[in-house]
């Protein structure tokens, strides 16, 4: 699975990219992406005023809609690509539960909560969890942590509902009241960032930045870096959507210090930043950096963003220079053999090479 | 376009080629592309033509390029002109080579194995051609066999100028089998013969060489054997070359060999020395001096050995008459049994002529042992001398005589074993103090530093190991330390 990115630059609105872009887990069968009816039921269950969208309406961001850069992929290997991705995406399920570092590229926005509810039952949280859990039942707020774990509980039936809006009014209304009382709860915070993130009545970006930082602030003082990278890393998100790109990558780049190749969408996002703040040379790197580490198809990722549309001649270059690096790599393999592909058929197609087609979504 | 490296790819096998080009036309296809993911993706691709390749490699040597090394060998040394009418060697290889050309030729590694054994029946052709024609020099037989060629030709033309030529011909052949001839009578055969005899040497000498030497010296055989097959005198030369340095190395080891089998030789002849009488051992060593001496001459050492001086009929003959001696000696209940019997029993293990054996076997007759005549030279052997320390003899007499008007017969008893012990104390402190000093037992010398009583008390035996003494008719026995 690839999925366009969400551009500022896109001419869409944020609120709106995320009506139109849900998933739901549906137990024991995995991540299942909502078609547009259950958009529309999703849509006017948590929005009053919701206008239904059309299909025409709905901004398709699958790779397989979209003329990749030749020197990526060739037409012909599209079908190749496709079923690659499906593989991937059922394995990254199949392996249990999603992280950061298991979606890799295939990590879109709107996959966040599913995947934040999941790492919450990983190694790296557990810790925290339990130390906060602790902390609350040493501070007689037991029973706000088993608050806490109740609304935990019902954000995940709700995400395998969504059009639930009672369900997900309750269960924030029940986070707000225990964080009155213990504020102290990261996790909470977060939670409650989530929740405004949401294309809901309660969609604020504000209220959500307030809430990852008061996460961060909280996951300082237990020192869990996991949990404060990944509030950097939604804090960044959500100023670049205001885009102020600048403090977008000062977030960032923290994140990155704090959890260096936990979370791979970080390197993928400092070089969409500095892509959208028209700065080539460090978005290339950072791309190369995501490439390089994490995942071949950031490429494409890259491909598709809007964001990168000022750089495209950076970017090809930096596509031709990746492609010559394969290709040697691929030379060098079958020189081994005794066998070579004669150079000049390259240098000519190196010379006439297919110019980078236009985006589809202006 | 595909290009090829043909040293790295050796495809030549059709079916091969087949697969290999499946993959390669694919590879084209991605090239054709030039995209990353299509160049990221050919992992597989390149893994299965790896696989094809190295299948394809191992299918080439074993069938194709070995087949074919010794074909071009054989072709080489039958590479004169077969001219009709053919020799039956050169009719039947003939045959055999043409097919087993044309299973090379073939594209098609089934059909080059094929070769294989056609190219045995020419080589076991052509060994049985050398062996009857004694041309192992594949030079000499060229050069033979083409001016026969020649003058079948020439025959079969007919005319008077080329029978003139002949002539020549015949004697340029003539020479040519007579310088053969005498290189195969002489320096070959010689050669050959020197390889059989060190082989053998080797073979018998191998467990005194370290496995690092013998692996040496079986490499170097097997060099030779490779020269050997190159049919060439000149080559031959080599081998002589390698064989010369395998003779020193065979030539160092008998020596070393040698060394062992006399040493071991010399220690166990040592040993029998207490096992046999000693005539009986002065004889064997005689023998055994002019074996060594033989061997030394000779070189051989396959008899250096005890085998035929029949050492366990002697050891078994003078436990026999020893034990025979103690059976008539208990029997007959003799005033001095115990005496006789310790003596005996002492000669058993002990380095004795059996001259000594006839006269303890005379003194059961007097009743009392006379004192040792023996003949035996060695140091060890026991002798009779007195020599008195007059303070210590003085001193004790003093002590025997006052515990004897002192004490009743218990006493007395008590007072002659003290003094036996006494006696043995100081002998057995002698015999110590010379072993110490790395000198041999000198009985003689110790009998002359003790005054015993005379008649009562007697030294029976001194050897290094133990002290025997009676008195007041009682034996007496101490082991003599070990001087270490």
């Amino acid at each position: 699975m690839l999925l366009k990115p969400f551009s500022v630059n896109s001419g869409q609105t944020y609120k709106e990219f995320l009506l139109q872009n849900y998933f739901c887990r549906i137990p024991d069968k995995g991540l299942k992406k909502i078609n547009l009816k259950g958009i529309n039921k999703i849509g006017s269950a948590n929005n009053e005023g919701f206008h239904e969208f059309a299909e025409a309406d709905i901004l398709q961001r699958s790779v397989e809609d979209y003329d990749l850069n030749t020197v990526l992929v060739a037409s012909e290997e599209k079908p190749a690509l496709t079923d690659l991705m499906k593989a991937r995406f059922v394995n990254m399920q199949q392996n249990g539960k999603l992280s950061f570092s298991n979606t890799g590229s295939a990590f879109s926005i709107e996959l966040l909560d599913i995947i934040f509810l999941d790492e919450l039952k990983s190694g790296e949280l557990i810790k925290s969890l339990e130390i906060i859990k602790d902390s609350m039942i040493f501070a007689e707020k037991g029973n706000i942590f088993e608050s806490f774990a109740k609304c935990l509980e019902s954000y995940e039936k709700y995400l395998e509902n969504p059009s639930d809006h009672k369900l997900f009014s309750d269960t924030k209304e029940e986070l707000e009241s225990g964080l009155e009382t213990y504020e102290a709860n990261p996790f909470a915070h977060f939670l409650l960032g989530l929740i405004y993130h949401r294309p809901t009545s309660f969609f604020d970006p504000e209220k959500s930045v307030e809430a990852f930082l008061k996460s961060k602030k909280f996951s300082e003082e237990i020192e869990d870096h996991y949990l404060k990278a990944l509030s950097d890393f939604m804090i960044s998100w959500l100023f670049y959507l205001k885009r102020d790109f600048d403090a977008a990558v000062d977030y960032l780049q923290k994140s990155a210090d704090e959890e260096f190749l936990g979370i791979p969408e970080t390197y993928y996002n400092l070089s969409k930043f500095y892509a959208a703040k028209n700065d080539a040379d460090k978005a290339v790197a950072y791309l190369d950096e995501a490439v390089a580490r994490f995942d071949f198809f950031y490429a494409l990722k890259a491909d598709l963003d809007d964001d990168f549309k000022e750089i495209k001649s950076e970017l090809q270059t930096y596509f031709e220079k990746l492609r010559k690096e394969e290709r040697e790599k691929v030379s060098a393999m079958l020189s081994e053999l005794g066998v070579s592909v004669k150079a000049h058929e390259m240098e000519s197609k190196a010379e006439n090479s297919i110019p980078v087609p236009e985006s589809t979504d202006d | 376009m595909i290009e090829y490296n043909r040293q790295k790819y050796r495809v030549r096998d059709e079916n091969y080629s087949t697969e290999c080009q499946k993959i390669l036309s694919e590879i084209e296809s991605l090239y054709a592309r030039d995209s990353i993911f299509g160049y990221r993706n050919s992992g597989n691709l390149i893994t299965g033509l790896k696989v094809i390749i190295e299948r394809n490699n191992e299918d080439y040597n074993k069938y194709y390029v070995s087949n074919l090394k010794r074909f071009e060998i054989l072709k080489e040394r039958i590479s004169w002109d077969f001219v009709e009418p053919y020799s039956d060697f050169e009719k039947d290889v003939k045959l055999i080579m043409k097919e087993a050309e044309s299973c090379l030729e073939a594209i098609n590694y089934s059909e080059n194995k094929k070769s294989s054994e056609l190219i045995e029946k020419a080589e076991e052709l052509l060994n049985k051609y050398i062996k009857e024609t004694k041309l192992i020099d594949s030079v000499l037989r060229r050069q033979i066999n083409s001016r026969i060629s020649k003058l079948k030709t020439i025959f079969s033309d007919g005319s008077l100028f080329s029978l003139k030529l002949s002539d020549k011909i015949f004697r340029e052949l003539e020479l040519l089998i007579e310088t053969n001839l005498k290189k195969h009578e002489g320096s070959y055969r010689k050669l050959v013969q020197k390889i059989d005899i060190l082989h053998r040497a080797f073979e018998k000498s191998a467990e005194f060489f370290s496995p690092k030497e013998k692996k040496e010296i079986q490499e170097q055989f097997a060099e030779i054997e490779k020269i050997m097959n190159s049919q060439s005198y000149e080559k031959f030369e080599d081998a002589r070359d390698l064989l010369d340095v395998i003779d020193v190395k065979l030539s160092d080891i008998a020596v070393h060999k040698e060394k062992i089998i006399s040493g071991n030789l010399k220690k166990k002849l040592k040993s029998l020395r207490t096992r046999i009488w000693l005539e009986d051992w002065d004889d064997v060593n005689d023998a055994v001096k002019s074996l060594l001496e033989q061997a030394n001459r000779t070189g051989t050492l396959y008899n250096l050995n005890l085998d035929k001086f029949n050492t366990d009929q002697m050891e078994v003959q003078k436990k026999k008459d020893i034990f025979d001696f103690k059976m008539i000696v208990k029997a007959k209940n003799y005033s001095n049994a115990s005496v006789l019997l310790q003596k005996a029993d002492s000669m058993i293990s002990g380095e004795f002529y059996k001259s000594d054996f006839e006269e303890l076997k005379r003194s059961v007759v007097k009743g009392r042992i006379l004192g040792s005549k023996s003949k035996s030279t060695d140091k060890d052997v026991p002798g009779k001398k007195k020599s008195s320390v007059k303070l210590i003899f003085y001193s004790l007499m003093f002590v025997a005589i006052l515990v004897l008007f002192i004490y009743n017969n218990r006493a007395r008893t008590e007072h002659d074993q003290n003094t036996a012990l006494k006696y043995l104390d100081v002998i057995e402190t002698m015999v110590y103090s010379q072993k110490r000093q790395n000198r041999p037992v000198e009985k003689e010398e110790i009998m002359t530093r003790i005054n015993f009583p005379t008649g009562d008390m007697e030294i029976l035996s001194i050897s290094e190991s133990e002290i025997v003494i009676s008195y007041g008719g009682r034996e007496y026995r101490k082991k003599v330390r070990s001087a270490n």
